[in-house]
């Protein structure tokens, strides 16, 4: 069983700051970091610290939304090293109601979640979409399937709780 | 929407999927527990975590929901109680029970959803609130306790929500070293303290009724954090001023201190 559990706060924070406008980037993502945790059978994965990617650090590419240099990436993977977090991927599709992720989302995320797998496969790692009220997300590890899974349970925790569950 | 929920349709329509996803804990299955325990069953929750070491005693028949002599001469533990009790509104519930600390139980009470403290002392409670906060898991306390004012009993008790990142029990001033102090210096001394099942029950439905707030959203409210104080002897609640007092981010569980505690 895998849970993923994000505080209204963090949830806020990323939206603020995936909803900033860029100069030429058509949107903004970012990574999300979590604590790793063991449940009495599986994993629980508590968010808690959001880190943007800076402006200089996207490329112009009309063809996706968003397009960034491989700094950023190497940042993130430091976090995960030197912190020990497990990071998702983070990106916002705006509108209201549960995201999902699009072709593009996941042609992208099959090249990236490798490097996070590979450089601490003890931990998972994943991709997470949000819309305004609302996410979505995508989990791999060394020990999961090639194309991940997505959590058991993912929650946004804050004066409104909001459950996901997957019973497949 | 089943017929045995069609009265409460205004709750909304993901209601009682939310209600059937969501993991409540329950720790302390007495007089305050029982009530909360019987009121998720007939609410809808399906999945349920009992924590409680005790066994019914005879002066648990004053306020204990469920329980009877049977149970007593029985030595019938109150989890079970609370089990029996449910099932009996709903046979479809997954009812957890732990007859003991609930500390031994760490790895199952980090699954909950939200946990429910019933339990009566400042100790335990900030143990539980320590562990809801460092699991990113919301918290209602409540519990009561009977005063002598100018020789008159006085019956107070409190509801608090504590959300990860709002105000915790000591930014709220319920808990703290002078209280957890003395306390410790009586430990052993006070015997049972006093509890009645009207108080009881007017607490757990509150912070029922809460619960139910944060996971429907149905009445539009939407709080960082509560403080309700029931005064006992006029039977009237009010929102206690500390809460307007209290920093509105807490500054003894940063949000940025989840999970186990670990060295890098």
């Amino acid at each position: 069983m895998i849970t993923l559990r994000i505080s209204d706060n963090l949830f806020e924070e990323m939206l603020h700051d995936l909803r900033r406008p860029h100069e030429y980037a058509g949107e903004r993502v970012g990574f999300m970091h979590c604590r790793q945790n063991s449940l009495r059978s599986g994993s629980l994965l508590l968010a808690h610290k959001y880190q943007p990617i800076r402006d200089d650090q996207y490329l112009e590419d009309a063809s996706v939304g968003a397009r960034f240099d491989g700094s950023s990436i190497r940042e993130a993977m430091q976090t995960a090293l030197t912190e020990g977090t497990s990071v998702f991927h983070v990106h916002l599709h705006e509108h209201r109601g549960q995201p999902r992720f699009s072709g593009i989302d996941r042609r992208e995320m099959r090249q990236i979640m490798p490097c996070f797998v590979n450089l601490c496969p003890e931990r998972l790692h994943g991709a997470l979409v949000l819309s305004a009220d609302s996410a979505f997300a995508n989990v791999w590890g060394a020990d999961l399937a090639p194309e991940g899974q997505g959590p058991d349970k993912l929650s946004l925790v804050g004066p409104r709780i909001k459950l996901w569950v997957n019973h497949d | 929407m089943t017929n045995r929920h069609a009265r409460q349709s205004f709750l909304g329509t993901h209601a009682p999927n939310t209600f059937a996803n969501c993991v409540v804990a329950i720790v302390g299955l007495g007089g305050g527990g029982s009530h909360i325990a019987q009121q998720l069953a007939h609410i809808g929750f399906l999945n349920v975590q009992l924590y409680d070491g005790d066994a019914a005693e005879l002066s648990n028949l004053n306020r204990l929901i469920g329980a009877s002599l049977d149970d007593v001469q029985n030595r019938t533990m109150k989890v079970d109680i609370a089990r029996r009790m449910m099932l009996a509104v709903n046979p479809d519930m997954r009812i957890e029970t732990f007859a003991g600390n609930w500390q031994l139980a760490a790895q199952s009470i980090r699954e909950a959803d939200v946990i429910v403290s019933c339990v009566d002392s400042y100790a335990a409670r900030q143990d539980i609130e320590a562990t809801a906060r460092r699991f990113l898991i919301p918290l209602l306390d409540i519990g009561m306790d009977v005063h002598l004012i100018d020789q008159r009993p006085h019956i107070s008790g409190q509801v608090i929500l504590s959300l990860p990142g709002g105000p915790c029990m000591k930014c709220l001033g319920f808990l703290s070293d002078d209280n957890l102090q003395k306390e410790a210096e009586q430990y052993g001394a006070a015997g049972g303290r006093p509890q009645v099942v009207w108080a009881n029950g007017v607490l757990a439905s509150i912070a029922v009724g809460l619960l139910v707030d944060l996971l429907t959203g149905w009445n539009g409210l939407s709080l960082a954090g509560e403080y309700l104080h029931f005064d006992g002897n006029t039977h009237l609640v009010s929102r206690s001023p500390r809460l307007e007092f209290a920093p509105k981010t807490c500054l003894h569980f940063p949000l940025a201190e989840v999970g186990d505690p670990v060295f890098q």
